[in-house]
């Protein structure tokens, strides 16, 4: 008997194989880019425009201008454009086609290193919009920001000066600690570690989905397996009677072959998820069993009760995809409504789902 | 032997009462019955299936049962379906196929094709193989001559005969006139009775069509 479904486990992986391309595949794309769907509306800003004129005296003014633009918070936000005389900006603002505008003054960086500390222009309008706002402040910040950036640069030539160095000196001084400051800004994470909220999100978030979609895809393996079941059958039955085998033997025999199926099939998941980078924990190839176990003898007590494949096949469609999504598997419950939130831990699966997704990920 | 004595059968929505059937060593009953008249219930209890609800039902020996759907699996060849529920090695089946009175059913012929790629007489042949490997005393059949082509009738039929000539007690449920010719004793099943039919009386005649 153990021979014969050996042989018939052989004979019937294509099949599964095939259910695996056509599902899996589908499956693949979802937790790969589930997330790009679900967080689209995040990722969208909308931009508002300022304008700065910067003078060709120093290509600090040059730099500043491409460090501002491109800080994270300005760079979703801002569009900052560049205009060639001081009252462009003026006009600019003043017709409303940019909602604030910086005049940055001949020799302000000499100013800068000199400790004169010459004074930028900040143009802005009376904010009418919650956004105009929002702007306004944002380069207040930045001008105090600025502004205590000047004055510390002061308070080093003051230093300088007391202690007797030349003017060059305090220079060439200058120059180096600037470059480490701009290396310093352009990394500096190293002052302030940066979490972004949506990337943990997200990164749960395709966590999740693999562990629940995996799950799904061993679940709506019914589709396949319920042609294997002999058990279901009557005169099947009936023979393993006369020829002294009880039906739990069946049952078991029945759902040990399922398992080991399904154990093939996470096989090649695994494999496909190793493929797009996403690696589960190794030790989940131990710990899925007992999943793989519980679903097979739910399948197979499914086949003995319908009797029937096609009639296991669509019921266990319908229910695999009610409790998959009752317990949060095929969209996350965060996305869902309270009811769902609420309902979830009275569904078994969310306890699986919870389960496999500690075994892949820990 | 099989003794059957006040034998109450329940089944779907029905009742069969009052049966009393002995069949000795060497002995084929035929049971006839319209569709639906307990026919396979009545070989389903005498396999020890289904629990009578009263009476006896007496079997000395082992008993082999031929279902009318057949428990082969399909994607499986005939020789793996046959191994599967014998406990003899690969070489001891291929010997009994020629040497064993299942020999009759000429299965060595198609026996390394798989079960799909058969006809419904090789089919049955090769159900009734599997069961006579094991070596039963009471051999149940039922409709073993359904949608059977003549020379596949003419092989189960010639089995049938081995059978009981080797000391084998055989049941045999069916509609078909050609095997009842070769049972010692037709019972038919109507109206929730079993009723022994007279010797003489056609088929046609007890079934009234």
């Amino acid at each position: 008997m153990f021979k014969a479904y050996l042989k018939r486990i052989l004979l019937f992986m294509p099949f599964v194989l095939c259910y695996l391309m056509a599902f899996g595949f589908a499956a693949l794309c979802i937790v790969t880019y589930g997330d790009a769907f679900l967080f689209k509306d995040k990722s969208s800003f909308s931009a508002v425009r300022l304008v700065c004129y910067l003078p060709g005296d120093s290509d600090l003014n040059d730099l500043g201008l491409s460090l501002v633009s491109k800080i994270d918070s300005v760079k979703e936000t801002v569009i900052i454009d560049r205009v060639d005389t001081e009252e462009e900006v003026y006009d600019i603002v003043g017709n409303g086609e940019a909602i604030a505008g910086v005049v940055i003054p001949e020799g302000f960086i000499d100013s800068v290193f000199t400790g004169e500390n010459m004074q930028a222009t900040v143009v802005y309008r009376d904010g009418g919009t919650f956004m105009e706002h929002a702007v306004n402040d944002l380069i207040l910040t930045l001008s105090n920001l600025l502004g205590t950036g000047q004055s510390v640069i002061r308070t080093g030539y003051d230093y300088v000066n007391q202690t007797g160095y030349s003017s060059s000196e305090y220079r060439n001084a200058m120059d180096r600690i600037s470059e480490e400051s701009v290396t310093y800004v352009l990394d500096r994470n190293r002052l302030f570690d940066s979490k972004d909220q949506d990337a943990l999100q997200v990164f749960t978030l395709k966590e999740k989905m693999t562990a629940s979609y995996s799950l799904f895809l061993l679940m709506m393996s019914v589709f396949v397996f319920a042609f294997f079941y002999k058990g279901n059958s009557s005169a099947f039955m009936t023979r393993a009677k006369l020829s002294g085998y009880k039906p739990f033997s069946i049952y078991l025999i029945e759902t040990l072959s399922v398992t080991f199926m399904m154990y093939l099939l996470f096989l090649v998941m695994y494999g496909a998820l190793y493929a797009v980078r996403i690696h589960l924990n190794f030790k989940t190839l131990v710990f899925i069993i007992p999943v793989l176990l519980l679903f097979s003898a739910v399948i197979t007590g499914v086949c003995y009760l319908l009797k029937k494949p096609t009639a296991v096949a669509f019921t266990g469609f319908g229910a695999g995809i009610v409790v998959m999504y009752t317990a949060g598997g095929l969209m996350p419950l965060e996305y869902m409504s309270k009811f769902f939130t609420l309902a979830a831990p009275f569904n078994p699966m969310y306890y699986v789902i919870n389960y496999t997704l500690e075994v892949m990920f820990g | 032997m099989v003794e059957i004595k006040d034998l109450t059968l329940n089944y779907k929505k029905s009742v069969l009462t009052g049966v009393n059937i002995t069949a000795d060593k060497g002995e084929c009953i035929g049971l006839l019955g319209l569709n639906g008249s307990g026919k396979s219930t009545l070989l389903t209890a005498i396999a020890g299936i289904k629990k009578p609800a009263a009476g006896t039902i007496k079997v000395g020996g082992k008993v082999g049962f031929v279902t009318q759907e057949n428990a082969l699996i399909e994607e499986l060849t005939g020789i793996d379906n046959l191994m599967m529920w014998s406990p003899l090695s690969k070489k001891d089946i291929l010997k009994a196929l020629t040497d064993s009175e299942a020999a009759v059913l000429k299965t060595r012929d198609f026996i390394d094709l798989k079960v799909r790629r058969m006809s419904g007489g090789m089919k049955k042949r090769l159900a009734i193989t599997s069961v006579i490997l094991e070596h039963p005393d009471v051999l149940l059949l039922d409709e073993p001559l359904a949608a059977l082509d003549i020379p596949a009738k003419k092989d189960i039929i010639s089995f049938i005969d081995t059978f009981k000539s080797g000391g084998g007690t055989v049941f045999v449920a069916s509609h078909s006139e050609d095997i009842f010719a070769h049972c010692d004793r037709v019972y038919y099943l109507h109206d929730g009775k079993c009723e022994q039919l007279p010797e003489g009386q056609s088929i046609a005649g007890a079934l009234n069509v």
